[in-house]
């Protein structure tokens, strides 16, 4: 591993040995910053107390104790790997990534807390959301990208808070195209709430796919607006649901709201278990019932994967938290 | 295997009426008949599927009734179901799903499980000999992209990686050129042992003549009405079903 990736060279270490909470912390982030040390690494520890900041990110400024402003402007490498623990904090937050590069925010809190981010994307940008919360509360996530070019967006939660709202809103600029993908599994007693709203600008083109793994309960709703002056727009919502529980509930909304005719638009909503035929061939190969859910289960997953750039990065991400066998 | 007086509706469809057959092991059986005469829902009735409701008689297999027995139930006795559309499953790949698959029956049958050396050694001599690209195969999705003929097989493949020892081959010549249904032929034939039985299901009497078939029955109107041995083909392509 590279000096330059290493987090400690960049810490005052003053503050680390003083603080016990921030020096518990840090030993984690430092043991992971190793295993993920081809990327970029930075770690943003946030607490009530000021906080510990490593960055070859730009810090513009710090307005209170939970207000961060950045920009990105690494060039020799495009992707970037950015931790976020919170600590009982609610954190405003505003990154700018330049052309190319690819984002990997995490989230990991571990109270109760809310995040809300704002992204402008310069073009040709691929951004990853990947949550851990630790806690039994209310998680309330809301991010808002500028969508300049092609974006590529994911949302991935695996774990989550017992309730965990997203508001995702997308302002499209003229000629801009997005591809958003969203995959989340919900345990039973948890809520998963997701509001993904897209703004079209002239001749702008957007794609929402929408997956759950659904064992608790699931509201979603995807809005796509089309103004009348907002021309040649292309949008497609496309929303699958899969229950995996006779007590899940879903409520899921795929809403096109266009105010034009010249517009080519689409939206597909779908709630139901495993395709029958699946679950039989499975059966029929020896597998119970139980692991048929579980492979097909695995394999909505590896197929999301296998859709994005950085699949093995994700993977070994995963395997980490032991959530991929 | 037997079966006794098997009547099954679908969809509150009655399509096997009073069906009764001895299908004998160490032998290929060819089961023929018009469309919509019940060889598929006989067959999907062996296997177990949650579609055919089995309103009387019975199915006994190695001495006992398999009836009550759940779908993998069937499948770790050794009943296999070589489906006319098998499963096209993305993301899962033929390594993850036939590690899980070959393991149960290890298991079952008090063996240690495969670790991931030994698995991907095997799957990946597998591959080969059913003419797939071995690196490739292992991390294919299950099916995925394949033609018709590539699907049929990954499921003579499974069959010798899974050994099961009653196969029900439903319609696998469907789709097939010549070349593809010899080769399929002669793995049929080479698979054949005396514990082994093979049902293939067919509408082309160059199939069963192909895989040597003992035994042809004829299946009408959801009941087996005519058993005899190769020479049948003949009579059915001279008069279709209508002579039976």
């Amino acid at each position: 591993m590279s000096d330059r990736f290493n987090p400690l060279h960049y810490l005052d270490k003053r503050l680390i040995n003083e603080n016990p909470i921030t020096k518990a912390i840090f030993g984690l982030s430092s043991h992971l910053a190793k295993r993920k040390s081809e990327f970029q690494f930075f770690n943003f520890i946030v607490t009530n107390e000021k906080g510990i900041i490593h960055s070859d990110i730009k810090i513009s400024t710090i307005k209170n104790d939970n207000t961060l402003e950045y920009k990105i402007d690494e060039h020799n490498n495009k992707i970037f790997w950015l931790r976020i623990n919170h600590c009982d904090n609610d954190i405003l937050e505003t990154i700018v990534l330049p052309k190319g590069a690819i984002l990997i925010h995490e989230d990991i809190s571990l109270n109760k807390s809310s995040k809300e981010t704002t992204i402008n994307c310069l073009g040709n940008n691929s951004y990853y959301y990947l949550s851990l919360h630790l806690h039994e509360q209310l998680f309330f996530n809301k991010v808002k990208f500028l969508i300049n070019n092609n974006v590529k967006s994911y949302f991935f939660t695996l774990e989550h808070a017992q309730k965990h709202k997203n508001q995702i809103d997308y302002q499209l600029t003229k000629e801009s195209k997005l591809e958003h993908y969203s995959l989340s599994s919900i345990q039973k007693g948890q809520l998963q709430d997701d509001s993904i709203n897209v703004v079209h600008d002239k001749n702008s083109n957007s794609k929402v796919v929408y997956q759950s793994l659904n064992k608790g309960k699931v509201v979603s709703q995807v809005n796509s607006l089309v103004e009348k002056e907002s021309i040649g727009c292309s949008t497609e919502q496309n929303l699958k649901h899969i229950v995996l529980e006779k007590t899940a509930i879903t409520n899921s909304k795929p809403n096109l709201m266009i105010c034009n005719n010249d517009i080519v638009a689409s939206h597909g909503n779908s709630i139901g278990s495993f395709n029958n035929e699946e679950l039989f061939y499975l059966n029929q190969r020896g597998l119970t019932k139980e692991q048929a859910y579980t492979v097909l289960a695995n394999s909505i997953i590896e197929n999301y994967l296998s859709n994005t750039d950085i699949k093995d990065e994700l993977i070994n991400y995963l395997k980490g938290k032991e959530l991929y066998v | 295997m037997k079966i006794q007086n098997l009547s099954v509706a679908k969809s509150n469809k009655k399509i096997l009426n009073n069906l009764n057959a001895n299908f004998e092991p160490g032998k290929i059986h060819a089961i023929m008949g018009p469309n919509g005469s019940g060889k598929t829902t006989l067959s999907y009735t062996i296997a177990g599927h949650p579609d055919c409701e089995v309103i009387s008689g019975d199915i006994i297999y190695k001495e006992q009734s398999l009836k009550d027995l759940e779908v993998h139930e069937r499948s770790l006795l050794g009943v296999h179901l070589c489906p006319q559309y098998p499963s096209v499953i993305d993301g899962l790949s033929h390594a993850a799903f036939l590690k899980e698959a070959i393991n149960i029956r290890r298991h079952n049958q008090n063996l240690e499980a495969l670790d991931e050396f030994e698995f991907l050694k095997l799957l990946k001599q597998k591959a080969e000999e059913f003419k797939f690209n071995p690196k490739d195969y292992i991390r294919h999705s299950l099916n995925s992209g394949y033609s018709g003929g590539e699907k049929k097989r990954n499921e003579i493949l499974q069959i010798s990686l899974l050994n099961p020892k009653f196969i029900i081959l439903d319609e696998i010549d469907s789709g097939l050129d010549i070349e593809a249904m010899k080769y399929i032929g002669n793995f049929i034939n080479q698979y054949i042992q005396p514990d082994v039985t093979i049902l293939a299901i067919t509408h082309y009497p160059e199939f069963a003549r192909l895989l040597n078939a003992k035994e042809v029955h004829i299946i009408k109107q959801g009941q087996i009405v005519k058993t005899g041995d190769i020479d049948l083909v003949k009579s059915i392509e001279a008069n279709g079903f209508g002579d039976f």
